[in-house]
C-alpha cells in the first residue's frame, strides 16, 4: 500500500450538529399552500370569473409590495422570496366578496400584512392570522363592502348563511350537498369553494405541511356543537353538516387555523385549539350579529393559543 | 424519508477496511500534560508519547514508525520514517493484562492508552449499547459478528473492573448477537433509541431508573484490542461514509477519506462522529481519536445552511423531540439569556439527539442553541458553589 500525501486545500464550511436535513423549507411550505390552494382558485375563478381575478391579483401584488416596503422601512434584510406575502395575499382576498371595490382590497392587504406579521417583526411573530386581521378590520369599518349580499347584486347565487340568519332554517335547507360542495353559493370569492378547499386541504395534510389535529378539532367543535343543537330542535337549528360547507368554515379549518405562527405546537394542545375554533363558530353563529362569525372564531381562537399550549406532557424522566 | 434515514440497522458488512498508511499522524491529546518525547525524537509504533497525570486516563501512543516533527499542547505529530538502522527505539513488547486484576490492571490498561473511567463507574447494571450509535455508523452487526472474539476478550476485563452486578447486551430487535454473561434486551433499531438516555429508559422499563451505565460498543471494541494484543491501542474502527475502516489513531480525516475514495472540495464539511452530533471540523489534518465513531463528508449544496431565521412556530421540533420538551421556545430563550425559563421548560432533559433542529423548516440551530444553554447554566451553576464554598470558609 502506498503512503498517502497529505492536501491542505480545500476549505472545509463547518455547522452547527445536526448536520443532517430533512429538506423541508419555509418556502417550500408556501409552495405546497399555494400548490393547495389553486383548485379553490380555479373555482373562483369559474363562478365569479374576472371579477375574482382582479381581486386575488391585486391583493397578491399589494402584499408583496408592502412586505418589501415595510421590511425596508425597518431595515431589516426582505424575504418576500419565501412566498408567505403571496399565500397571505391570497387568503386574504379569498375572503373578500368577488365585487369588493379597489380601495377595499389595498387597504385589507395593507392591514393583513403590516398588523397580521409585520408589525411582529419577521414571519413567526404575529399571535393572530393576517388575513382574519385584515378580514374583521374591513368588516367593522366597511360592513357593507365586506358583504357578498351587498356586493353581488347582479348574481343569482344565494347566500346560505344570510338565508339562515334572516329566514330560518327551512329557507337554509334548500341547499344541497352538491351545490354547497361546488361552490354554488354565494359567499366571499375563494371561501366558498368549499369542494375545492376541501381537496386543497387534504393535501396539505398528506403532504405534511399542516398536521391533521387542527382541522379535525375544528371539524369535530363545528358537528358536535352543531349536532346539538340540531338534536335538540332541528325547526330552530341549522345541520351541523351545513355550517361545515357554508361561509369560511373550511377555508378556516384547512388555511387559517393552522397558520404555523398562531397555533400551538403539541398534539393534544393543536386538538383542543381546532375544538375551541369550531365551537366558537357555531356560537357566534347562533347567537353573534354576524351571519359568518368565522373569522372572529380564529381571531378568538389565536388568543387561546398561548393558553392551550400549556397543555404539554411531562418531560423525558419526569414520568 | 425519516423512517429510512433513522434506521439503525445495515446489516453487517464483513470485515473491516484497513485504513490509509499514513505519510503523518497527528495524535490529539486531551489535557495530556506530560509529554515523553521531543522533537526529533524517532519513535517505533507502540512507543509512549504522551502521559496523563490522571491515573485512569489512557496515555497516548505512536501508531506509526516516524520521527517527531511537533509537539504542541492538543497534538503531537509524526512524520512516516523508516526507522534508522542504529537509533531505532525499541519495538514495544506486549503485556499479558488478562493475568491482571485489580489496581494492576488499572494502571495497565493505562499504560496501554485506555481510558479507565468510563469501565470502573459504579452502577448495578452495565449496559453494553450493541446499536449502532447514529444513522450511518454502520459497525455494530459486523463486531457483533466476526469481531465477537474481541469484544469478548475486552468484556473479560470488563468484568473483572466493573462493580456492577449485572450486565445487559441491548441489541437490535431480532438480532442473533449475544456476549457471555449478558442478558440481551432488544431494542427497535431507529435512531434516537440508540442514545444513552433511551437506552436505559428501553432496557429498565421506565425513564426515572438510576443504577444504570452504558458503555459503547466501539469502547469495549477498543478494550478488546488491547486486551487481545497486550499492545497499547493505536487503532480503532471508524465508520467513513458507511465503510469501517480499522483506521490509526491520529490519521488526518482528510486522509482517511481520500482513502476511502471520497474526493473533498471547497466547501464542503466534515463531520467527525455521526451527522446528528458529531463536530463540523475546520481542520483537515485534525486526527482520528479513540473515540471517533464515524467520519462523514457532506457535499457542498447538501442542505440548506443554517439560519437565524425566527422561529415560525410549526412545532415539528415540538413532534419529533424524544424528550418531549419544546425546543422552539427553549431555544429562543437561551438567544435571550433567559437561562431560569430554561430550566423551568426542562433544558436537562434534553438528550441532544438533533432531531429537533433536523425536522426544522426554518433550519433554526436548536440543539446548538440548548447545548450553549445548558454550558452556560453548567458556568453559572459553579460560579454559585464556588462563592457558596467562599461564604462558608469567610463563616468559618
Ligand atoms: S436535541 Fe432537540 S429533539 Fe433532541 S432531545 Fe434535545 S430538544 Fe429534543
Ligand atoms: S421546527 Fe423550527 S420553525 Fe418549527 S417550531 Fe420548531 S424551531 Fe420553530
Amino acid at each position: 500500500m502506498s503512503i498517502e500525501a497529505l492536501p491542505t486545500a480545500p476549505f472545509l464550511a463547518v455547522g452547527a450538529a445536526p448536520h443532517y436535513h430533512c429538506g423541508t423549507s419555509i418556502k417550500g411550505m408556501m409552495r405546497n399552500i399555494l400548490i393547495a390552494l389553486a383548485p379553490a382558485v380555479i373555482g373562483a375563478l369559474y363562478w365569479y370569473g374576472m371579477e375574482a381575478a382582479r381581486v386575488m391579483a391585486l391583493a397578491v401584488a399589494t402584499a408583496v409590495v408592502v412586505e418589501t416596503l415595510a421590511t425596508k422601512a425597518m431595515h431589516r434584510e426582505v424575504m418576500v422570496d419565501d412566498m408567505h406575502a403571496v399565500v397571505s395575499g391570497l387568503l386574504f382576498s379569498f375572503l373578500l366578496p368577488a365585487g369588493a371595490p379597489w380601495w377595499l382590497v389595498i387597504t385589507g392587504t395593507a392591514v393583513t400584512m403590516l398588523m397580521g406579521k409585520m408589525l411582529f417583526g419577521e414571519l413567526g411573530g404575529s399571535p393572530v392570522v393576517g388575513p382574519a386581521v385584515g378580514w374583521a378590520f374591513c368588516r367593522v369599518s366597511w360592513p357593507l363592502f365586506v358583504d357578498p349580499n351587498a356586493m353581488m347584486l347582479n348574481t343569482e347565487m344565494v347566500n346560505p348563511l344570510t338565508q339562515l340568519k334572516y329566514f330560518g332554517v327551512a329557507q337554509a335547507s334548500q341547499f344541497g350537498l352538491p351545490a354547497l360542495l361546488s361552490g354554488n353559493q354565494l359567499g366571499a370569492l375563494g371561501a366558498a369553494q368549499v369542494g375545492a378547499l376541501l381537496i386543497g386541504g387534504i393535501y396539505l395534510v398528506v403532504r405534511g405541511t399542516i398536521r391533521w389535529q387542527i382541522p379535525a378539532g375544528f371539524v369535530i367543535g363545528v358537528l358536535g356543537l352543531g349536532g346539538l343543537y340540531y338534536a335538540m330542535d332541528p325547526t330552530m337549528y341549522a345541520n351541523p353538516v351545513f355550517h361545515l360547507l357554508t361561509g369560511s368554515t373550511m377555508l378556516a379549518a384547512f388555511f387559517l387555523m393552522t397558520d404555523s405562527t398562531s397555533s400551538p405546537n403539541g398534539c393534544v394542545s393543536r386538538l383542543v385549539y381546532g375544538l375551541v375554533g369550531g365551537l366558537l363558530v357555531v356560537l357566534i353563529r347562533t347567537y353573534g350579529k354576524y351571519p359568518d362569525g368565522v373569522m372572529f372564531a380564529v381571531l378568538l381562537a389565536n388568543m387561546v393559543s398561548p393558553l392551550v399550549d400549556m397543555i404539554k406532557p411531562k418531560p423525558f424522566g419526569a414520568r | 424519508m425519516s423512517n429510512t434515514i433513522f434506521s439503525l440497522t445495515y446489516g453487517d458488512k464483513g470485515s473491516f477496511q484497513d485504513g490509509p498508511v499514513p505519510a503523518e499522524i497527528r495524535v490529539p491529546l486531551a489535557g495530556h500534560d506530560t509529554k515523553t518525547v521531543k522533537k526529533k525524537a524517532e519513535v517505533a509504533p507502540g512507543t509512549l508519547i504522551a502521559d496523563h497525570k490522571n491515573a485512569k486516563t489512557g496515555n497516548m501512543h505512536a501508531g506509526i514508525a516516524g520521527v517527531v516533527t511537533e509537539v504542541t499542547a492538543d497534538c503531537i505529530v509524526i512524520a512516516a520514517q523508516e526507522p534508522s538502522a542504529e537509533a531505532a527505539p525499541a519495538s514495544v513488547d506486549a503485556v499479558d493484562v488478562s493475568a491482571l486484576s485489580g489496581d494492576a490492571l488499572t494502571t495497565a490498561l493505562k499504560a496501554l492508552g485506555v481510558d479507565v473511567r468510563p469501565l470502573i463507574k459504579k452502577c448495578d447494571t452495565l449496559i453494553i449499547n450493541g446499536l449502532n450509535p447514529e444513522p450511518g455508523i454502520t459497525f455494530a452487526e459486523a463486531l457483533l459478528g466476526q469481531y465477537k472474539s474481541t469484544l469478548e476478550a475486552g468484556l473479560a476485563l470488563l468484568k473483572k473492573l466493573s462493580p456492577a452486578g449485572k450486565m445487559v447486551l441491548a441489541c437490535a430487535e431480532g438480532s442473533a448477537a449475544s456476549l457471555s454473561g449478558c442478558t440481551n434486551a432488544p431494542i427497535k433499531p431507529v435512531y434516537p433509541n440508540s442514545l444513552t438516555e433511551m437506552v436505559i429508559a428501553k432496557v429498565s422499563g421506565s425513564e426515572k431508573s438510576s443504577g444504570y451505565r452504558v458503555l459503547p460498543l466501539h469502547t469495549l471494541f477498543n478494550l478488546g484490542l488491547v486486551a487481545e494484543t497486550g499492545l497499547p491501542l493505536t487503532k480503532t474502527v471508524v465508520s467513513v461514509q458507511g465503510v469501517s475502516y480499522l483506521v490509526t489513531i491520529g490519521t488526518p480525516a482528510s486522509a482517511v477519506l481520500q482513502h476511502a475514495g471520497h474526493a473533498i472540495a471547497d466547501g464542503d464539511s466534515i463531520i467527525i462522529g455521526g451527522p446528528m452530533r458529531g463536530l463540523a471540523t475546520a481542520d483537515l489534518l485534525r486526527g482520528v481519536d479513540k473515540d471517533t465513531e464515524g467520519l462523514f463528508l457532506i457535499k457542498k449544496g447538501t442542505f440548506a445552511p443554517v439560519t437565524n431565521h425566527q422561529c415560525i412556530s410549526c412545532g415539528e421540533c415540538v413532534l419529533h423531540c424524544p424528550s418531549r420538551i419544546m425546543p422552539n421556545l427553549i431555544s429562543r430563550y437561551v438567544e435571550f439569556n433567559d437561562y431560569d425559563s430554561c430550566v423551568k421548560e426542562s433544558i436537562d432533559a434534553c438528550m441532544e439527539c438533533g432531531l429537533c433542529a433536523f425536522y426544522c423548516p426554518a433550519r433554526r440551530p436548536m440543539m446548538q442553541l440548548i447545548r450553549l444553554g445548558k454550558h452556560q447554566i453548567a458556568l453559572k451553576e459553579a460560579q454559585v458553589s464556588a462563592c457558596a464554598l467562599q461564604g462558608e470558609e469567610g463563616a468559618a
